[in-house]
């Protein structure tokens, strides 16, 4: 009988100390994280602590914006509304405990932060109303689109044909984080910190296919990288 | 079956053990300046530092020993008056922060994550931030509990010209040494930034007896204010210092405006800050601390007017000042 209770009490106290021993880790890790993307100077971040989660959460997002708003004069943007809205939609966050308090990371990515202004403005363009020709232009097929979007190498060159083909209803697209929230196949684009599109990628029944060399690539081999998917309709 | 048990449980101990005893701290400044030499010896300043911290604390000890490390003499004077009322440890190994300019030849590192544990008594941990200033030479100059990024951010983005953020960067920086001077019961700062015809107020609420003889209690809305000298406040405060373990002072809800008579005054600024008080005697308040700062001697500011008005007007905490009746630098006449 006592050698059960003594096994019992063991095993608690195992239990215990592996729980504490995970979360410990677990803290760490999140910690590299941060650390991680304040060092390698791709994103905008802020970070805020508070004994109160939500205080904590609503200074880390102003700070967020502030810090956005600043990056954007850096670059000569002005950041109206609607883009400080994208940010906080498109944000992510990490969060830890240290001791009683909660600390809250926000973060987004400085290319996520590039491609926002033009976007919205053009989308939200209002739409013409002067008739300038009678005759109806041919509609582009879904390969020339895919061809003309393919022959871009910056986002300077794509924000004007992706703003033209969102406006023709042509086109859906948004910041790619995972295969599971699109459904069906689709189309990714790579770029980097300084708004360079490094690739373009074709997903067919799981896999992926450069668009230019058409040989299968491993989406690992574009970490580091910010991704868009998209759809031609 | 015991033997294996202990083995398990060392297994599991020493990972976390030596988790939990390292003293060692390595600050990184990932952005924020591009000379890299003066980078480096930053970087190995601070991370000397924070060690030292690191291991004072685990040590338990009640001096710290400064000797080697890149500071000036200010600064480890400060540094040790700050250990002595309370003990405190960085809580990252690794702390990644950028480097911001705090005026002409000087830098500052902010947000250094520390957890701080009052001496002499059993309060909780609390968390506070820490703000390292640097000389062009990479020595540290101070090192300060700083005011909350957010309102750091505030003041900063309402800067009107070059100079005008300057200035804010200065008056942010001399608030977070009069914050941090409460906690170092450092008198020698306070009468140095006081003029000597500073003019210092203290508001109370005034508390009314009802008329048919219940208890005191407070209806609100009259504030009785005492005009105090120079010499009767540092009198004050060195009486407190004296008789206190650990004082506490937090700001928030910081504002700072320049003077509304310019050009005359276009040294002057107006501080308002939200100020929590607390000490080892248990006593708290909470209130608006009202400053104007002259910067007519950049090296050698100075504050011409303090002012201290309660937060609450009631005992319940239900009736605030309104915001209209704190105190503005239109509210005093400097004859300059």
């Amino acid at each position: 009988m006592m050698n059960k209770i003594n096994y019992i009490r063991k095993s608690l106290i195992l239990l215990f100390l592996s729980c504490s021993i995970s979360s410990l880790f677990a803290q760490t890790d999140v910690k590299l994280k941060i650390n991680e993307i304040k060092r390698s100077g791709n994103f905008i971040s802020a970070e805020a602590t508070d004994t109160i989660l939500t205080n904590a959460e609503q200074m880390a997002e102003a700070l967020l914006l502030q810090e956005a708003t600043d990056y954007f004069a850096q670059i000569g943007k002005e950041a109206d509304k609607a883009i400080l809205a994208n940010v906080t939609t498109l944000k992510q966050d990490l969060s830890m405990m240290r001791g009683r308090y909660h600390r809250v990371f926000m973060y987004i990515a400085k290319t996520d932060v590039l491609a926002l202004p033009d976007d919205a403005k053009l989308v939200e363009l209002p739409k013409s109303t002067t008739v300038v020709a009678t005759v109806q232009p041919v509609k582009q097929t879904k390969v020339e689109i895919l061809n003309e979007i393919f022959s871009t190498t910056t986002f300077a060159q794509l924000k004007p044909i992706f703003a033209r083909l969102k406006q023709e209803d042509r086109l859906e697209y948004n910041v790619f984080r995972g295969e599971s929230d699109i459904i069906g196949d689709f189309y990714l684009l790579f770029y980097d910190k300084d708004a360079n599109i490094k690739a373009f990628l074709s997903h067919n029944n799981g896999k992926y296919v450069d668009a230019k060399s058409q040989k299968q690539v491993l989406l690992s081999s574009f970490s580091g990288l910010g991704a868009y998917w998209f759809k031609i309709k | 079956m015991k033997n294996k048990f202990i083995i398990l449980l060392l297994s599991c101990i020493i990972p976390f053990a030596s988790y939990a005893q390292s003293s060692f701290v390595n600050l990184e400044i990932a952005d924020g300046l591009q000379n890299m030499t003066l980078k480096n010896k930053m970087e190995n300043n601070a991370s000397a530092l924070l060690s030292t911290i690191n291991k004072a604390y685990l040590s338990n000890v009640n001096v710290l020993d400064q000797r080697g490390l890149a500071m000036t003499d200010e600064a480890k004077i400060g540094l040790a008056a700050l250990w002595e009322n309370a003990h405190f440890y960085v809580d990252d190994e690794s702390v990644v922060s950028i480097c911001a300019s705090a005026g002409v030849g000087q830098y500052q590192v902010r947000q250094i994550p520390l957890m701080i544990k009052p001496q002499h008594e059993s309060l909780d941990e609390e968390y506070q931030e820490a703000v390292i200033m640097f000389n062009s030479n990479g020595t540290i100059t101070r090192v300060n509990f700083s005011i909350a990024t957010n309102l750091v951010s505030n003041v900063m983005k309402k800067g009107l010209s070059v100079e005008d953020t300057r200035r804010r960067q200065q008056i942010l920086s001399y608030v977070e040494q009069f914050r941090t001077a409460y906690n170092e019961k450092n008198i020698q700062f306070m009468e140095d930034v006081f003029s000597e015809d500073a003019l210092i107020i203290t508001g109370t609420v005034v508390k009314r007896k009802p008329k048919d003889g219940g208890s005191v209690t407070l209806t609100g809305g009259d504030v009785k204010y005492t005009k105090f000298t120079k010499d009767e406040y540092i009198a004050h405060l060195k009486k407190s210092f004296a008789s206190n373990s650990w004082i506490n002072v937090v700001f928030d809800e910081l504002k700072c405006v320049l003077h509304p008579k310019q050009p005359t005054m276009k040294d002057f600024y107006g501080v308002t800050v939200r100020q929590h008080y607390s000490n080892s005697r248990g006593y708290s308040d909470d209130g608006y601390l009202f400053m104007i700062w002259d910067f007519r001697d950049e090296q050698h500011p100075q504050i011409h007017v303090r002012t201290w008005q309660p937060y609450w007007l009631d005992d319940a905490k239900t009736k605030e000042l309104p915001k209209e009746d704190v105190f503005r630098c239109s509210d005093f006449e400097i004859e300059l």
